[in-house]
């Protein structure tokens, strides 16, 4: 009966949080032209706020540019750190991100074209990825572990390269989880004290 | 590419239009063809430098001084908007004539300077040596002294410390420049220092030049300037004594303290000819560069032979009429050397008339406080000039110091490559700071007395070695999106002092922008950005000023 409580419990918690785990992906489609465009800063899409700072400029190749890599994408333009966050400030997990070199030219073996992705915790802790682009023009996909989740923020260092097809998702915090999940315990408890 | 101009037409130099010619109807031209002004920053001034004016005979002259080609000079010195002039020696051919003294018609040229609010500092020479112009001298120019009316602007005059050459060895101070000025002549009582010759009379100074040097502030230019020669091309008498073996301990030590305190020229006189050259210690563990300064008088000399190893020769000018603008920048030194033809067929010859004359800019060369000095033989790579400043580094990737050519008396020239650095802040959206190569090129060969005509009849090609030069840039001063398109270079400065693509200033070449680093074979003109190291880079033959902008 107890575990019967407690499955109850827990299954409760996933389907009442669930809707609020909100998986997207920012595609910056709408970023689209063909001669290649300033961007606004910040830029909002799906829930999500990607800032350069320092007030700093996006840019987005044109599909009329030799480094248009075939979808559209968005870059800090002004080399300074760009922020993804939630619009609403709820916690994230990154999923993924595609990153592409900034230019369609022939790479050297001692070329380096780098950053770190950094998430950040309510706690102000931080976790942090090197990537080296592969040199070779286009898209690649880099892919997060679970220890970028519930993440109030992901700073992109400043470099030379550009972003498409961030997936991300909302969560609610962990010690919400928690309280939701202790009340629906004592939910059941008390209404099994009841019938016994 | 070098421009074609009516050989009369005057070029304005820096903020100065054209001075009024007051006195003189001489309308003497200066040229500096496809050159940029030495100067960047508006705090920038010059000084002038003349050397010996001796005559013979009139018409030309006057009491063997040589007037004509000393009021044409003056005439330069005030158009090129110099704050003072120093003369370094000889002012007469003779003391006196038919007993009349001559160096008071040599201050009377000085006038026109002097009504032009422009300073005059001369030295004693050897043709005035004697212990009545050691007296002389000091009342015709009182400036000397740090007295009299005619300082315009210079300040802190230090005497020698031997009262026989008060007003004779002095040092002064204009700006961000301490001059020191030696006299190794018979001194004012007739006194010298180890008897009746004055060969040795710098023996005794040696330790007050090194007071004067060391105590010059921090970030200041110090010059020494004299008669003769720390090593003489025709000369062998020199600063030290009879010859090349004189007093070497002194020497050494006078030597040691030019170069611990930085000092940026030894100008001399003497000679009779442009000469730039290395002179070392015994040892080595010193060098000083030394000026031997263009004749200004009716008579030429020719290099001979026989040096004792310490001295690495640069470049020289045989048979011109000549002077300095030295352009004080800061930190940089710029030097411009102007000469003409004497006015006859080219070669030593003695004058008895003043020429037209049509001073070209013949070479450039500098120096900075903030950069280095970097000495390239024949056949030696380029790719050990590397600098850094403030958070730019400029690097030559490649280049070959492909010049053969020798001396008069047949001795390798050597380059002396100086690097120098502005800040970015004079220039609109620079991402670099601003680096200044001097000593690259090496282009005077008139030297050769089989030469004829009336030469120079043109500024000289400023081309150099072809090499390639890399500056890193600072991606936060330059649009991501903007840096890859090819207007995004290493820029220099033109002939009008606007910022250009550097390749665009180069003889020949095809303008080529590439993505990505500089790789060997690029022919010059190609120029490009390699994101990955944060540097700009272009192949280039020419020299100057450069930095990372958007063109």
């Amino acid at each position: 009966m107890k575990k019967t409580i407690l499955l109850f419990a827990f299954l409760s918690c996933v389907m009442i949080l669930s809707p609020l785990a909100n998986a997207t992906t920012l595609t910056f489609d709408d970023l689209s032209t063909d001669s290649g465009s300033e961007v606004a800063n910040p830029y909002m899409e799906s829930d999500f706020v990607l800032t350069a700072d320092e007030n700093g400029i996006f840019y987005s190749w044109g599909s009329l540019s030799d480094d248009y890599t075939g979808s559209a994408a968005i870059y800090n333009d002004s080399y300074t750190d760009t922020i993804l966050t939630a619009e609403d400030g709820s916690l994230f997990n990154l999923t993924s991100i595609d990153l592409s070199e900034l230019w369609n030219y022939e790479y050297g073996d001692d070329d380096v074209f780098d950053l770190i992705v950094t998430g950040t915790y309510t706690d102000g802790t931080n976790i942090s990825a090197y990537i080296a682009l592969d040199l070779d023009f286009g898209y690649e996909t880099i892919a997060f572990d679970d220890t970028f989740s519930f993440l109030t923020s992901v700073t992109f260092s400043s470099g030379y390269y550009q972003i498409d097809n961030i997936e991300a998702s909302t969560v609610p915090e962990p010690a919400s989880m928690l309280l939701l999940g202790s009340g629906l315990l004592v939910a059941a408890a008390i209404s099994r004290r009841r019938t016994s | 590419m070098k421009k074609t101009m009516d050989r009369r037409q005057f070029l304005k130099y820096g903020g100065a239009g054209l001075a009024g010619l007051g006195l003189s109807a001489l309308n003497v031209p200066f040229f500096r063809m496809g050159k940029a002004s030495a100067a960047i920053s508006s705090n920038a001034w010059q000084f002038g430098v003349m050397s010996d004016t001796q005559w013979k005979s009139t018409p030309g002259g006057e009491m063997t001084c040589a007037t004509g080609i000393i009021d044409a000079l003056n005439e330069q010195f005030i158009q090129q908007d110099v704050k003072f002039v120093i003369q370094v020696g000889d002012l007469c051919n003779n003391e006196s004539v038919n007993g009349v003294r001559s160096m008071p018609t040599r201050a009377e040229h000085s006038q026109a300077l002097y009504d032009a609010g422009i300073g005059f500092f001369p030295l004693r020479g050897n043709h005035e040596s004697s212990s009545t112009a050691a007296n002389e001298l000091p009342v015709l120019f009182p400036q000397t002294l740090g007295q009299g009316s005619n300082l315009y602007g210079a300040t802190n005059f230090q005497p020698a410390d031997i009262s026989g050459l008060v007003g004779l060895t002095y040092s002064f101070d204009y700006n961000n420049v301490r001059c020191v000025m030696l006299d190794q002549f018979h001194r004012k009582d007739g006194t010298d220092y180890n008897g009746s010759s004055y060969n040795d009379n710098m023996v005794d100074q040696v330790d007050w030049v090194d007071a004067m040097l060391s105590s010059n502030p921090e970030g200041n230019h110090s010059f020494v300037f004299a008669h003769k020669n720390l090593i003489g091309q025709n000369h062998k008498d020199n600063l030290f004594g009879g010859g090349l073996t004189s007093n070497p301990g002194p020497r050494d030590q006078f030597l040691t303290s030019l170069y611990n305190n930085r000092v940026g020229y030894y100008m001399g006189g003497h000679d009779h000819m442009h000469h730039r050259s290395l002179v070392y210690t015994a040892d080595g563990s010193a060098k000083v560069s030394q000026i031997i300064t263009s004749s200004n008088s009716y008579k030429f000399y020719t290099p001979r032979s026989g040096d004792d190893g310490r001295e690495t020769p640069l470049q020289h000018e045989l048979y011109t009429v000549g002077y300095y603008i030295v352009t004080v920048d800061g930190p940089r030194v710029t030097v411009d050397f102007y000469s003409s033809s004497h006015g006859q067929d080219y070669g030593s010859v003695s004058l008895y008339a003043c020429p037209s004359f049509a001073f070209y800019l013949r070479e450039r060369f500098g120096y900075s406080l903030n950069g280095q000095q970097f000495e390239i033989a024949q056949g030696d790579s380029y790719t050990d000039v590397v600098d850094s400043y403030s958070g730019t580094t400029a690097k030559i990737l490649d280049g070959t110091n492909g010049n053969s050519e020798t001396d008069y008396v047949g001795r390798d020239l050597t380059k002396a490559v100086n690097t120098g650095w502005a800040q970015s802040d004079q220039v609109d959206d620079a991402a670099s700071q601003i680096f200044t190569l001097w000593g690259m090129a090496d282009n005077l060969s008139l030297y050769n007395g089989d030469l004829t005509g009336q030469l120079p009849s043109e500024d000289e090609s400023q081309e150099t070695d072809t090499y390639t030069l890399s500056l890193t840039y600072n991606p936060r001063k330059i649009r991501t999106s903007q840096l890859m398109r090819g207007n995004f270079a290493i820029a220099a400065r033109n002939e009008d002092d606007e910022w250009v693509n550097a390749v665009d200033l180069n003889t020949g070449g095809t303008k080529t922008f590439k993505r990505g680093p500089w790789k060997s074979g690029y022919a010059v003109g190609t120029y490009g950005v390699d994101p990955s190291t944060k540097t700009v880079w272009a192949v280039l033959n020419h020299e100057g000023d450069f930095v990372a902008k958007l063109i």
